[in-house]
């Protein structure tokens, strides 16, 4: 399989990094599993270029990423798109597009949501650590070199480019979604649940939070209302993806992908994998409620979302 | 003798695919060795489900493929396991770990010492003669907690975290003692360098320790911590 050049960095814009599906079953070596904030909208980039799932591409927060592109492949844009022009004309997202050695890419800011998805036929190549190269800037693993580091001007970002005719794809309108500023997040109750006070469990019910911008990819703290955590003297225990934390100062956590893997504060549950991925594209001052829902239910919705997927398919033209 | 799962663990929901399972034992070193038994009986049979299992202290947390199995397949596996009770040694290997005492300008020994009312070398002594159990890794990459540190030496956290305490610093904080991997913000006390490379993601295994491991410090000279750094040095 050849491996050539095919994108130059040109601007990174706010932070623009690798991605994948993650670093799987190294959690043991205090290794965070990483990989797509939002892996809908980063599977649906790979699918429009027919990427297998868990394809290395790029993470955009926000927007202000720029490239000119060195070899011929085709690319799609999905998750919060900004204005997307390829030399100059405006592209839409949530579609694929043919590009050309010289041609010139460019994302503007997200109006709604905040990462978006570039894939590249053939997917992205780089350095490997524990079978992925999924960028963790704090333990200094995956990126371009392994060394964590996210995109920088003048890199060089290499596929290996599969020669394929240009199949013109794009997400059919039900599958991209709205990103709003206010929604619920249904979470299902587990770990130290039982120890907080009934009173405390009931005004989790019935307040809303904002989405602070204490913010990243390890985690979201959600303020504006407080959750008394029970006084309980606790020992490190591994934190699963989405799990709710509540620190002493009662504003609860939400840990994502980048999470270190173990911790000590007490936790409500976790929350729905599908609300958690909504949370990653939430700006700082959206409005969140968190909704229990039982584990029975969790396992429906799940299910329901996987049908659901598999039944919107990409749109050939 | 064999006994049931659930005599000896609770299991609790963590997340919509993933549970965590605490050990019932009554005390800490029991816990521990429990929880890696555990694990390591799942990592034989390896049940095709089984995603990811994070050891730390008393508990487990074992996370599924929901896709391949529903929570009553893995419930009903789990409480269907008959399990060895013996609270005795496990297979953890015993590792030592030099550290040059005292060592570099980051260094609160001397400190400690004056905290804790102890001489330097008792210090040193208390913190050496034991043997230590590797509780749980994470935190970061190879950071492995290790417990339990003699009582008078226990002190709490600084009030002020260090923004860089350094690669292969040993610390200790509360009835733990570490060894940081690598350079990162940290609030422990620092009481010496350890020249041994905690975590290489490039090598195979990338670090030298496993929970339920049991870890000695060896004191060393200022001379012996630079001639084995430069060996680890070229070997990389």
């Amino acid at each position: 399989m050849k491996r050539d050049g095919v994108l130059q960095v040109l601007q990174p814009g706010l932070l623009s990094a690798l991605q994948d599906g993650g670093r799987k079953g190294a959690s043991h070596l205090g290794i965070a599993p990483c990989g797509y904030a939002d892996p809908y909208a980063a599977n649906w980039a790979n699918r429009l270029v027919e990427n297998p799932q868990g394809t290395a591409l790029i993470e955009v927060l926000v927007g202000g990423f720029s490239g000119v592109f060195t070899a011929s492949t085709s690319i799609a844009v999905c998750g919060a798109v900004g204005e997307l022009r390829i030399n100059d004309r405006v592209m839409s997202g949530w579609q694929s597009h043919r590009v050309v050695a010289g041609d010139r890419i460019e994302l503007g800011h997200a109006n709604n949501g905040l990462r978006a998805y570039l894939a590249l036929a053939g997917g992205l190549v780089a350095r490997s650590s524990f079978g992925s190269c999924a960028t963790n800037t704090r333990e200094k693993l995956g990126g371009l070199l392994g060394d964590g580091e996210p995109l920088k001007v003048g890199d060089q970002l290499v596929s290996s480019t599969v020669v394929q005719p240009f199949k013109q794809a794009k997400a059919p309108r039900r599958a991209i979604p709205q990103y709003p500023d206010a929604f619920t997040l249904r979470f299902v109750p587990g770990y130290q649940y039982a120890a907080f006070s009934s009173v405390e469990v009931a005004r989790l019910a019935s307040v809303d939070f904002s989405v602070s911008e204490r913010m990243d990819r390890m985690g979201i703290q959600l303020i504006g209302n407080q959750i008394l955590p029970p006084k309980l003297s606790m020992l490190s225990e591994g934190i699963s993806y989405g799990a709710i934390q509540v620190p002493p100062d009662g504003n609860p956590i939400v840990m994502l992908s980048d999470r270190q893997t173990i911790g000590g504060y007490p936790k409500l549950g976790s929350l729905l994998s599908i609300d958690a991925a909504k949370l990653a594209q939430a700006k700082s001052g959206s409005r969140v409620s968190l909704q229990e829902i039982s584990l029975e239910q969790a396992h429906n919705l799940i299910s329901l979302e996987q049908a659901k997927n598999k039944q919107l398919m990409p749109i050939c033209y | 003798m064999q006994s049931t799962f659930s005599a000896q663990f609770d299991l609790q929901v963590a997340s919509e695919n993933a549970f965590i399972i605490y050990s019932k034992q009554d005390s800490l070193i029991a816990q521990n060795q429990a929880v890696i038994r555990l694990k390591e009986s799942l990592l034989q049979f390896a049940p095709p489900w089984l995603l990811d299992l994070v050891p730390a202290y008393a508990s487990l947390l074992l996370s599924y493929d929901l896709s391949l199995a529903d929570r009553f397949a893995v419930k009903h596996y789990l409480t269907s396991l008959s399990l060895a009770n013996e609270t005795g040694a496990n297979k953890g290997k015993l590792v030592e770990l030099p550290v040059c005492y005292g060592f570099g300008q980051d260094d609160d020994l001397i400190d400690v010492a004056r905290q804790t009312g102890l001489a330097v070398d008792d210090v040193i002594s208390l913190h050496s003669n034991a043997i230590y159990q590797v509780f749980a890794i994470g935190f970061a990459p190879g950071f492995a907690y290790l417990g339990e540190l003699a009582q008078r030496l226990t002190l709490p956290r600084r009030a002020t975290p260090r923004q860089k305490v350094p690669g292969g610093a040993v610390a200790i904080a509360e009835r733990q003692t570490a060894v940081y991997p690598a350079q990162s913000p940290g609030g422990w006390h620092i009481i010496g360098r350890c020249p041994l490379p905690l975590f290489r993601p490039q090598y195979s295994p990338p670090m030298p320790l496993d929970v339920g491991d049991k870890v000695k410090f060896a004191p060393i000279s200022e001379n012996r911590y630079y001639q084995l750094t430069q060996e680890y040095m070229h070997e990389a």
